[in-house]
């Protein structure tokens, strides 16, 4: 078999246009839209003249200014990536180890916790504003416990607002990062645990010098999956509060529906492509971390 | 096997505790549902004096439920169609057939799974194609987004397909769109009907692109009417509990059936890294 006469069969057999269709559509719907934004996120782009205009960094500086009141909704966006990725990867985490404990339901049990991720966050979105209404269950419950002291207007109240829907996200993708890494666990070698066991490791020595090493890079998955989904959250937000009271728990996607329905098309770009930038520079950065302090099983 | 001083059935009993975290903020919606209008009003779990099952009846008569119900399922079976055939061929070429190419195609796909969508230069390129409010727009829409992580599973199981099948295929003569439709889609079945569940799930729940792209309130699925009940509904939470979980019916059968499918789905990629 000579090579150029395997390229003619491989050709013959594996022709480029099957794969056309998908590129095609995947081309014109999302990655040429998406570039564009580099250029119109430059101009003065609206509803209400004609022409575009380029404008240089115009409506960057108008995003970042002080009398914009964006700065929150910066802020806002990173609690909420930041504080739903740590606490889904530790409550994951826990649910994971303890469903690896050989439990006879486990299947079902990790059915059960998956479970919230596939449902609708419009569902969710009534759901948890009554939970968390000043008359409803939350309260309720507190003061049942004799915690009135604890209870608040959770949606209502300006510093809470945004921690209780990140709170609506733990509860709803915490089994996400679970199964991850229950899948993970299950690649730890037997004879590991079995020599860990003949040397009388206790349980904080395997967790710490067996398990967790193995669980790295489903650590490093669930972090970067778990920035990418926070920095771009857009439904709970919108359907929980719709960034308020007073833009206090606006998020970037909530920013970018609001300045579209103004007819601001060229300043909602920018800002569509600051969460670009964001969510790129989030995934370099938590590959740079966590490269630096690789753990290597294998 | 010793487990420090944790027997297994205690274990075993908090894991079902602990599923009451799931299961309460359900349980509340649904014994609220059943409820009149006076005794929802006080929120509690307690179960209804009398059961309201007429509220059903009445979020069905009230709107357009079952149109909605039509779209939706236009919307989620059109794209998630459109998206494993398109994707199965795709990847069965970036697979089999290596080239630099190909390799920059796959990792164009690849930069899906991360970016985010510019919703307002999307929005001109579907009105620019007359893609709004129309069923083959949002469903094209929705084949382009589900695509990235498509691929990503059949470029996963494709891998491990043994190319043999290939040879033994083209024995028999036929042309290659021919072969890979009778031959090798069927050997996919496990990763489409994984590939399927999981956009079916994704699509019959999204909000934001009927958000953007539908105005049109007689094309709007499930989701957006379930939005747009909060205002009708206001102060009738029963009826707002009881239409919330009706449009939840499908993907609650779809999960019961295929979590295997779904939950392995999602993580094999992770794992493998």
């Amino acid at each position: 078999m000579n090579k150029l006469h395997n390229q003619k069969i491989i050709r013959k057999m594996y022709p480029q246009y099957l794969l056309i269709p998908a590129f095609v559509l995947y081309l014109a719907l999302f990655l040429i839209p998406n570039l564009t934004s580099f250029f119109y996120a430059f101009t003065n782009w609206n509803a209400y003249s004609k022409t575009i205009k380029f404008i240089g960094l115009g409506n960057f500086q108008e995003i970042f200014s002080s009398s914009s009141g964006n700065t929150g909704v910066f802020i806002n966006t990173v609690i909420f990536a930041v504080f739903t990725t740590v606490l889904k990867i530790v409550f994951g985490l826990i649910l994971a180890l303890l469903l690896n404990e050989g439990l006879r339901t486990k299947n079902v049990l990790r059915a059960i916790f998956y479970m919230p991720i596939t449902l609708s966050t419009v569902l969710l979105g009534i759901t948890f504003s009554e939970i968390y209404s000043p008359d409803g269950l939350l309260n309720k419950a507190l003061s049942t416990f004799g915690l009135d002291f604890l209870t608040n207007s959770w949606l209502s109240n300006p510093h809470l607002a945004i921690w209780s829907i990140s709170s609506v996200e733990v509860w709803r993708a915490s089994g996400f990062a679970m199964a991850i890494f229950l899948a993970a666990l299950q690649t730890i070698p037997k004879e590991i645990h079995e020599a860990a066991e003949m040397d009388g490791a206790g349980a904080y020595y395997k967790l710490f010098n067996i398990i967790l090493p193995y669980l790295y890079q489903s650590i490093v998955i669930n972090t970067i999956l778990g920035m990418i989904s926070g920095l771009k959250v857009f439904d709970l937000i919108y359907v929980i509060s719709n960034g308020g009271p007073a833009r206090k728990s606006e998020v970037l996607n909530v920013t970018v529906l609001n300045e579209f329905g103004k007819g601001n098309y060229g300043y909602s770009t920018a800002l569509g492509l600051l969460l670009f930038v964001f969510v790129t520079a989030a995934y370099f950065l938590v590959n740079a971390i966590f490269k630096k302090f690789e753990v290597d099983v294998s | 096997m010793k487990k420090g001083n944790w027997p297994k059935l205690i274990i075993e009993v908090l894991m079902w505790g602990l599923t009451l975290i799931i299961f309460l903020p359900l349980y509340f919606v649904f014994v609220n549902s059943l409820k009149s209008g006076m005794e929802v009003s006080a929120m509690s779990l307690s179960l209804p004096s009398v059961f309201h099952w007429e509220n059903y009846k009445e979020v069905f008569q009230s709107g357009n439920i079952w149109m909605a119900f039509l779209n939706s399922l236009i919307f989620s079976f059109g794209s998630i169609i459109v998206c494993s055939v398109l994707s199965a061929m795709a990847s069965y070429i970036i697979v089999r057939r290596k080239s630099r190419m190909n390799s920059v195609i796959f990792n164009l796909f690849l930069i899906g799974l991360i970016a985010p969508m510019n919703m307002v230069t999307t929005f001109q390129f579907m009105k620019a194609l007359h893609f709004i409010n129309t069923y083959h727009g949002l469903v094209l829409l929705y084949a382009a987004y589900f695509m990235p992580f498509t691929i990503f599973l059949y470029n996963g199981f494709i891998r491990n397909l043994p190319v043999d099948l290939d040879e033994a295929a083209t024995i028999d003569g036929s042309g290659p769109l021919r072969r890979f439709f009778v031959v090798i889609f069927p050997l996919l079945k496990s990763v489409t009907v994984t590939a399927l569940v999981i956009n079916f799930v994704n699509c019959w729940n999204d909000f934001m692109f009927p958000l953007y792209f539908i105005t049109q309130t007689d094309k709007w699925g499930v989701v957006l009417l379930l939005f747009q009940f909060t205002g009708t509904f206001y102060g009738q939470d029963q009826l707002l509990f009881a239409s919330a979980l009706v449009i939840m019916v499908p993907t609650l059968i779809v999960y019961l059936f295929g979590q295997k499918y779904i939950i392995s789905g999602m993580t094999a990629g992770a794992v493998k890294g």
